[in-house]
């Protein structure tokens, strides 16, 4: 960290917050507010000859409350930079500090917030964990029962640095216990307060319990766990190791805590499922191992930077295998347990990897994108003539559209990703999305009905998955009939209900829409507003006259090629059942209620060249 | 949903029986159950039978029968299963395929009945179906003491109270008279 | 503060002392308690073994009933009337389909579900308040274990800890008493296998009396009259089964508040109890 500090290209800017994000990838501003100290950071040596003086004292934050500090302080002796801090909360503003710093004149009551702007290329977001409170589970007694602490307050206690030089003394009475017992999964792996498993408790226990036996080599130490979790390098190894120390594995989670008022040891019940009974453990102290939570404040600057978290609340990875470090914003990155609980090898082994995530992105002048993205025809966006809109942004699973009052919308083609769902939302035809035009897509389908429509499946497939289905049915040589005829956009909510409509226009035998399952969207949410549109187009088109079975809606990933395979069997089999006489006749009676809907789509030019002249909209 | 076995699949469709997969099997509910040492197996053994479809081993069990609906297991499981309610279910399942020889059972059978006719309990009533059925004598005896110090206090009602309308009322037993098999109990 | 009454199968019998305290009380504060027409049975703990539905359509009917006469709050003095209310209740508002199936059920009554159930400690506390109480006659030296059992507090909702509730200890505090802390407090007496394994009862009974009993308390308080019956007409098996003599009055949460707000000592049944008030009182002057 020292190091970190006194490097010429690195420049930390300490008790500051971001505030504010703008931009996209190489080019985000950044609003940072440097919070003030009011101790000068280019006067202050660090001396800490303030401190001493200072007459108020608060609970150490570091020190989990077990000690205090002053008003006046260094979060902890070895911070970087190595500045004193004033807690304005707690200062009385006796002026002690500013008369023992004396003639460096360290201390400066008058500083005010400052405002920093940053231009910055990327963003790697490190922000770590909070740990559980483990107040609410009350059968576990901690916040009543003085000697039942948490993992981390012991980790203090036992620290040479800590606040008792080391020395394991247990709050009630000062005294070393005999008998230390620890409780794994306390807050994790529990539907009341977190479902995930935090990942690193079983190893940080053995650990603990290995510095106290090599600490206090006759102290009695007993893990009560569910299941002990030590899957890394040497990490089972380490786990033998306690054993073969004579550290007591018990499997059952504690039932209850209680406390023999008369000497304020603990009892805990269990059942000892190996054993199959109920045991009573008597216990000096008490450790809960609590778990990793979100750190506290993480989904406001999620929202600064335009990051999802995901259930958890940890942030959001862009992909949980592939792109582990990526966001969905393209140039953030996250780096350690701020993506989820997990210890040091693997928190250093993901900050690397996202300085090189990182770094690549700086290395160049100019980063390419891809072109497939979205695009606002200002002329007819109706936002910027005064009457509010705005649909297009709430769609985008990126924030990518900026829309101000009285302006068209804007999409900033960097933040895109090319889902198209603004372009399939908007009720005024007013985005297009660059290589996958509605044009470009009515023309595919035009060519693909031309002949004998009435006997054939239209397929609309979304890239990443259901495409890659039929793909993957295709070179795994599954067998399905001739009967389909399909067309690729990149994500099933470009599928727009015009399309659709369109293929019954055409007079299609059946029309599939297809996309990921929903946890599969590639982008994150596109799936979800084309499950709500094809649900509502499918009640529209029973209500027209088109046969319910001629319209199916599918959720295919790219490795159920037989899914695929399947459906369009079934679908083959429909029409051929339906029957061409019959569909025709549907065809006949709906084709006027069809080309009534799609009036406003002829108003886009593009569109109306592709589709013909006519109302009726008949082909040349 | 998993529903690898009849009886996994009777559970999973009882009210409280929904979440009986998520269980881990780690001994809170046993740890917390104030009659484990009475019981065969304790809740936490149940559930795992539960999953392994011995449904011979769990419904002849004495523990659904020992269990006292106190609720320390499934306020703490940390999976939030109704523990307690899927005893419940047990016990019901267990009375409809004949497993009654527990005298709680005879005093389930005993209590729903005098509940039927009256609609409101009637201890004398209750005392006398339950002996009844258990046809235990010694234990009739040793709460004779017990019943007379509850007659001199003015404890033990002579006649039965009722609801207005016991034909009406009979009728929401209706769906319960179909499930009883009839069995010595 | 209107409330709809249901007493429940023992207030006119085994609890009478339950029931006449509490209107008493009720009466000195200013709360009315309708009691509901043409109540039945909650099924207690056996009945829906026989059929499952039964757990949801006898607590229903009565909520319907209270429905149709008019009342959207219900006040259930035991603790097990109070759990199977309450969790019928629950149920039937978040699910529909239960609803339908319930309403079907119990011919003659349409529960639509939006009655609230209440037991008359939180009342009390919560919706009366603590701090507008007028105690005339402080309950000054009564040392009180204040029992809860089990269903009272679990399953947990919002008005209490099921581990560590405090509502009947603050509620004595006020009263000028001193509630004792025990570790007993939410353990269950066994009640419901009382008939059925006496034996068990008795051992859980024995632990929730004998922690009572180590603590100091000079009585044990309640709020059900299952858990009443276990500690107060069992309490003598208990001392056989344990070996020692306990002599701890079990007192109704009601009867202790009736006393302090001023009513007088005959009129609260303390004769109906097996172990006798008497020397108890007398030595606090009531």
């Amino acid at each position: 960290m020292v190091d970190a500090a006194r490097h010429p290209n690195i420049k930390i800017l300490s008790y500051a917050e971001v505030q504010r994000v703008d931009g996209y990838i190489g080019n985000f501003k950044v609003k940072v507010l440097q919070k003030p100290r009011y101790v000068l950071e280019d006067r202050c040596n660090g001396c800490g000859l303030c401190a001493p003086v200072c007459p108020i004292e608060v609970p150490n934050e570091f020190e989990e409350g077990i000690a205090p500090r002053r008003a006046i302080y260094v979060p902890q002796p070895q911070a970087v930079p190595l500045i004193y801090t004033i807690d304005m909360d707690n200062c009385i503003e006796c002026y002690k500090c500013v008369d023992a710093c004396g003639s460096l004149h360290a201390i400066d009551f008058s500083q005010k917030p400052e405002e920093i702007d940053l231009d910055v290329g990327t963003i790697i977001v490190a922000t770590g964990f909070d740990i559980f409170d483990p107040t609410p589970i009350e059968e576990y007694g901690y916040g009543q029962y003085d000697n039942v602490l948490t993992a981390i307050e012991l980790e203090r206690l036992h620290n040479s640095a800590g606040p008792t030089v080391g020395r394991l003394t247990r709050p009630s009475d000062g005294q070393i216990p005999r008998r230390v017992a620890f409780v794994q999964c306390v807050g994790s792996r529990d539907s009341r307060y977190h479902e995930y498993c935090s990942g690193f408790c079983c190893m940080y226990t053995i650990k603990n319990a290995l510095v106290l036996k090599g600490m206090y080599p006759d102290m009695e130490i007993t893990i009560f766990y569910i299941d002990i979790r030590a899957p890394a390098k040497s990490y089972e190894e380490f786990y033998q190791r306690a054993r073969n120390e004579g550290i007591r594995f018990i499997q059952g989670r504690p039932a209850q805590v209680t406390e023999d008022p008369d000497t304020r040891n603990l009892i805990i019940e269990a059942e000892d499922r190996n054993l199959g009974e109920v045991i009573d453990l008597e216990a000096e102290m008490v450790v809960l191992s609590t778990a990793a939570v979100p750190r506290q404040g993480a989904d406001t600057l999620g929202q600064v930077l335009t990051i999802p978290r995901d259930p958890s609340g940890f942030y959001m990875e862009y992909h949980p295998k592939l792109r582990p470090i990526d966001t969905p914003t393209e140039g953030v990155f996250l780096a350690g347990a701020a993506q989820g609980p997990k210890d040091i090898p693997a928190s250093v082994a993901q900050g690397s990897g996202a300085a090189a995530r990182a770094g690549r992105i700086m290395a160049v002048d100019k980063w390419e994108i891809e072109p497939i993205v979205a695009y606002v025809w200002e002329d007819r966006c109706i936002n910027a003539t005064g009457k509010k809109c705005g649909i297009c942004t709430t769609k985008c699973p990126y924030n990518a559209i900026t829309v101000e009052p009285g302006q068209a919308a804007h999409v900033i083609p960097a933040i895109c990703h090319g889902c198209g769902a603004c372009v399939a939302e908007c009720p005024h035809n007013a985005i297009t999305q660059m290589h996958f035009t509605d044009a470009q897509i009515i023309a595919q389908m035009h060519a693909l009905l031309a002949e004998t429509p009435e006997e054939k499946v239209l397929a609309l497939m979304c890239h990443w998955c259901s495409f890659g289905g039929a793909d993957t049915a295709g070179t795994s040589h599954f067998e399905y009939p001739a009967t389909s005829r399909g067309i690729r956009v990149m994500c099933s909510a470009r599928m727009d209900r015009d399309f659709i409509f369109e293929a019954f226009r055409l007079g299609a035998g059946m029309v599939l829409a297809s996309g990921c399952h929903q946890q599969d969207c590639h982008y994150i949410t596109g799936q979800q507003h084309a499950a709500k549109r094809f649900d509502k187009l499918a009640s529209a088109l029973e209500k027209m006259g088109i046969s319910p079975e001629r319209f199916r809606i599918e959720w295919i990933s790219a490795a159920e090629g037989d899914k695929y395979a399947r459906v369009i069997t079934e679908m083959d089999r429909t029409l051929k059942e339906l029957g061409v006489e019959r569909i025709k006749a549907e065809n006949e009676q709906t084709r006027e209620k069809l080309a009534k809907r799609l009036r406003r789509w002829r108003e886009v030019p593009e569109v109306a060249e592709v589709l013909g002249g006519g109302d009726d909209g008949q082909d040349e | 949903m998993a529903k690898m076995n009849d009886f996994l699949g009777q559970v999973l469709a009882t009210r409280g029986g929904e979440r009986v997969m998520d269980c881990y099997q780690c001994g809170t509910c046993s740890g917390s159950c104030p009659v484990f040492t009475e019981m065969k197996y304790g809740p936490r053994q149940i559930m795992h039978m539960i999953h392994l479809g011995l449904e011979d081993k769990v419904l002849p069990s004495p523990d659904i029968w020992y269990c006292v609906s106190c609720y320390s297991c499934a306020s703490r499981c940390p999976r939030g299963i109704e523990i307690a309610d899927v005893m419940a279910a047990l016990r019901s399942l267990a009375l409809q395929k004949g497993f009654t020889q527990d005298k709680e059972a005879k005093l389930c059978r005993a209590f729903a009945e005098t509940v039927r006719q009256h609609g409101r309990s009637f201890e004398p009533e209750l005392l006398a179906r339950y002996y009844a059925r258990t046809l235990d004598l010694p234990g009739l005896l040793r709460q004779i003491p017990l019943g007379l110090k509850m007659l001199y206090k003015g404890k033990l009602p002579l006649l039965p109270k009722h609801v207005e309308n016991t034909r009406a009322w009979r009728k929401i037993f209706a769906p319960a008279e179909g499930k009883e098999k009839e069995t010595e109990c | 503060m209107t409330y709809a009454y249901y007493p429940g199968c023992t207030q006119e019998s085994g609890s009478k002392e339950y029931d006449l305290s509490l209107r008493l009380v009720c009466e000195r504060l200013g709360i009315e308690l309708r009691e509901l027409e043409d109540w039945n049975c909650c099924g207690a703990v056996h009945t829906s073994v026989t059929d499952p539905l039964l757990a949801m359509t006898l607590p229903a009917r009565n909520l319907a009933l209270a429905e149709e006469q008019g009342m959207t709050e219900i006040v259930t003095p035991c603790s097990g009337c109070y759990k199977n209310f309450r969790t019928a209740s629950k149920a039937i508002q978040a699910d529909p389909a239960l609803r339908q199936e319930v309403n079907d059920a119990i011919p003659g009554y349409t529960l639509k579900g939006d009655v609230t159930v209440k037991h008359p400690l939180y009342v009390i506390v919560n919706d009366y308040g603590l701090e507008r109480l007028e105690v005339s006659r402080p309950l000054k030296g009564l040392r009180v274990a204040c029992y809860y059992g089990c269903v009272l507090t679990r399953p947990r909702d919002e008005f209490d800890s099921p581990e560590k509730p405090q509502a009947m200890d603050r509620l004595m505090q006020a009263l000028g008493a001193e509630p004792v802390p025990y570790p007993a407090k939410t353990k269950c007496c066994g009640g419901a296998v009382l008939l059925s394994h006496t034996h068990i009862a008795v051992d859980l009974t024995g632990k929730v009396l004998l922690a009572a009993k180590e603590a100091g308390a000079d009585c044990v308080t309640l709020a059900c009259p299952m858990c009443h019956v276990a500690l107060d007409l069992y309490q003598s098996r208990v001392e056989r089964a344990l070996g020692t003599r306990l002599d701890l009055p079990i007192l109704y949460f009601t009867q202790l508040m009736a006393l302090a707000l001023g009513v007088e000592r005959h009129r609260l049944g303390f004769k109906r109890h097996i172990v006798s008030p008497a020397p108890l009182l007398e030595r606090l002057g009531f």
